[in-house]
């Protein structure tokens, strides 16, 4: 009898352990149907990352939308940025992700992959296939949101590296203040002259520690010299070659690995103990919340991306994106919605608003936001690189930044560093 | 009015009252199980199905045997992890033992104060862990308390939290203040548990307060030392918070504890079958550990 019950209770146990997984791992396809007549309806969940700045944008578009099509009900949900990933991920695993979400545009190749995703309905956005989509947007942009050929979101939130640089610490240390660095040389040559004899003031520092901000100064730096991070197919990790290594003793040589603060590069920027800083068209908000001396134009300002002497430019991008989970039993409605949030005069505000920049067609003419940082990103548009498209891109951030966290603490030669990322990425890839 | 005496429990044979016993018994452990099956059970049998699997959150697990266990001898991420671990295990767990034991011996003889002083020392061990790490991200930070002791003996600030080779040790610090107070009470009470007769004896025979601690409180007090010292292990190993919460791992993987690194795995890779072989071994290391402790330190007897 004991028996019988131990073997029913481990009968039991698998039983639910194999439904549980089942549960999991399944999915309904989703009935993608175009309504007749072309009019969004339906109950969809929207899940987003939340400023107080794109709340006031968002929220009287949503309900100005929900008037327009009364037979639509959206129920926003605002997540923390840096909690979206975990959420969704436990959504999806649980079968029940929301119908339309904000998602970082690197992540749309794993997420693709795994099939999660639901491909854009052209219908649904007033145009006849992708390709017509396709020339609405900035190129680069929206074509970072494709895997395997297909579309699978529309671009919010681009963002093209600048060199921010403080011009009090360069008129403080004899540098001319309207004369930023061009060269990546230069920039060390500043930085010396920036670096204070006890090291707690230094010129360039980087945003160490974040997977994002480190793959998009190293590529820079890699790419510039002629390297790459991953082989083109990306199935390659490529990164301990002449152009790698040199890449990473020269991220190694600049900054103080150890100067401290919460918000790290961003936070010693406005401090000022960082002279200057790679960063996006966000910052120029950012900094001046962090500390209201921070006048743009004034005390801080942006300039292109530098690149090496006589190397090629790089301009280092990301974009933020829309898109609808494959389990979404309402995606025309889902990307009807998104069609309305996308359109010029909704980009211009938002940019003016809330400093989030739509790529839609002619972004460099929307009013909004300073003319000179919108000529820099226009300028740097043709070299925009989005970094390796890989559906393991987390994976590939992580053992980036802890190979170059790993130079620039001194805890490893770039060389070493440069192999055990190859290495890290032989298991990933 | 008379009284009538009614037999507490009907009248039933031997093998019916065992039946009846048990059906009552079981009845009432019902909840306890289907919590131990649902929320213990089920869990462990997938995590050990799926840590032989390749499980990305996509699709049905794919059979893989043992290569998650192989792909973990070569991945430097999780060596990394392990070396922190077992640093932050010695460093937390010495000190908190030690510590602790010096507060408790005092602190479990009689004295005006003791009872207060006792609660005292327990708040830091009532405080959610998720406060605690952020009031002492705020005691590490640059102008914090941290740096402003150490400045009044004329020591430069230090950046607690963004130096690779003070990292681990602020986290250290923290996690023996947060713990200290429970291990103490737990010691006090198997102090206050010793037969006083034993100490008498000592004194009578002139032995001093060291050789009295030696030779009769710590082999007394052997297995209340053998709970706290599993705990503590245990409790270290599975530590997730606190470097999640102050310094998510870094600088350059200085703090990048086992579980952190199995949550990277799971929700950040999102490959569930290595995180689960990760948590498998993990497990397995904790079990062997406190094995070693029982067979080191059982036989004793508190009190």
């Amino acid at each position: 009898m004991s028996m019988m019950t131990r073997r029913n209770l481990l009968k039991t146990a698998a039983l639910t352990t194999a439904s549980g997984l089942l549960a999991a791992c399944g999915s309904a396809d989703p009935v993608a149907t175009v309504p007749a007549d072309g009019v969004p309806r339906g109950k969809i969940s929207v899940w987003l990352h939340q400023t107080k700045a794109y709340d006031a944008v968002f929220t009287p578009l949503l309900r100005s939308y929900m008037q327009e099509f009364g037979g639509v009900d959206i129920t926003p949900l605002y997540v923390p940025v840096d909690k979206l990933d975990a959420k969704l991920l436990t959504a999806f695993a649980g079968d029940v992700p929301p119908d339309l979400f904000r998602i970082g545009g690197w992540t749309i190749p794993g997420h693709a992959r795994k099939g999660r995703l639901a491909p854009i309905i052209p219908k649904a956005m007033g145009v006849a296939d992708e390709k017509a989509l396709v020339q609405d947007y900035d190129e680069h942009a929206i074509s970072s949101l494709s895997y395997e050929g297909r579309l699978y979101g529309v671009p919010t939130d681009y963002e093209i590296c600048y060199l921010y640089y403080r011009k009090d610490r360069f008129a403080a240390a004899g540098l001319d203040p309207d004369k930023p660095p061009t060269t990546w040389e230069e920039v060390a040559e500043y930085s010396k002259r920036l670096t204070s004899a006890d090291g707690k003031k230094v010129g360039l520092q980087w945003i160490l520690g974040n997977p994002q901000w480190t793959l998009m100064q190293l590529l820079a730096l890699v790419k510039g010299k002629g390297g790459t991070i991953l082989s083109p197919d990306a199935g390659k990790a490529t990164l301990a070659t002449d152009a790698g290594v040199e890449a990473l003793r020269y991220y190694g040589s600049l900054g103080n690995a150890k100067l401290s603060n919460p918000l790290s590069g961003f936070g010693l920027f406005a401090t000022g103990e960082a002279a200057m800083l790679v960063s996006g068209l966000f910052a120029m908000d950012l900094f001046p919340s962090l500390n209201p001396k921070l006048t743009f134009g004034d005390v801080f300002d942006i300039a292109p991306m530098p690149r090496w002497d006589a190397g090629k430019p790089v301009a280092p991008a990301y974009t933020w994106g829309w898109a609808v989970a494959k389990q979404s039993k309402l995606p025309y409605t889902a990307w009807h919605f998104v069609d309305y949030l996308q359109r010029q005069d909704v980009a211009a505000k938002q940019l003016k608003d809330a400093s989030i920049l739509t790529p839609v067609k002619g972004w460099e003419k929307l009013p909004g936001a300073d003319q000179k940082a919108l000529d820099i990103m226009a300028a740097a548009a043709p070299y925009a690189d989005f970094g390796p498209q890989t559906p393991v891109w987390n994976e590939m951030a992580k053992a980036l930044t802890d190979a170059a966290d790993a130079v620039a603490f001194g805890k490893k030669t770039p060389e070493q560093a440069a192999a055990d990322f190859d290495q890290a990425m032989r298991m990933t890839l | 009015m008379s009284l009538r005496l009614v037999p507490p429990v009907a009248q039933v044979s031997g093998k019916g009252q065992r039946w009846a016993e048990a059906r009552t018994g079981g009845l009432l452990a019902l909840p306890a199980a289907v919590y131990f099956l649902v929320f213990w059970l089920v869990p462990f049998v997938a995590a050990v199905y799926l840590s032989f699997t390749s499980y990305d959150f996509a699709g049905t697990p794919e059979w893989t045997g043992l290569d998650n266990y192989r792909r973990m001898l070569g991945d430097p991420g999780f060596w990394n992890s392990a070396r922190v671990t077992a640093a932050y295990t010695i460093g937390s767990v010495v000190p908190s033992i030690v510590l602790g034991l010096a507060i408790a011996v005092p602190l479990s003889k009689p004295g005006r104060y003791n009872a207060f002083l006792r609660g005292l020392v327990m708040i830091p061990a009532a405080m959610p862990l998720v406060a605690t790490s952020m009031v002492w991200s705020v005691i590490f930070a640059d102008k914090g308390l941290a740096n402003a002791l150490i400045g009044l003996v004329g020591v430069e600030p230090k950046p607690w939290l963004t130096d690779e080779g003070l990292a681990l040790w602020a986290l250290v610090i923290m996690t023996t203040w947060k713990h200290l107070g429970l291990f103490v009470i737990i010691l006090t009470a198997g102090l206050q548990g010793l037969p006083l007769s034993v100490f008498e004896a000592a004194a009578l025979d002139g032995a001093g307060p060291i050789r009295v601690f030696y030779r009769i409180t710590l082999p007394l007090l052997r297995r209340t030392l053998l709970f706290v010292l599993v705990i503590a292990v245990v409790g270290a190993m599975q530590s997730f918070v606190p470097a999640f919460l102050l310094t998510k791992g870094g600088p350059a993987g200085a703090t990048e504890v086992l579980p952190l690194y199995l949550w990277a795995t799971g929700f950040g890779f999102e490959r569930m079958g290595y995180a689960s072989a990760i948590a498998m071994v993990l497990l397995v290391a904790m079990l062997a550990l406190s094995l070693v402790q029982f067979r080191v330190l059982r036989g004793g007897e508190d009190g």
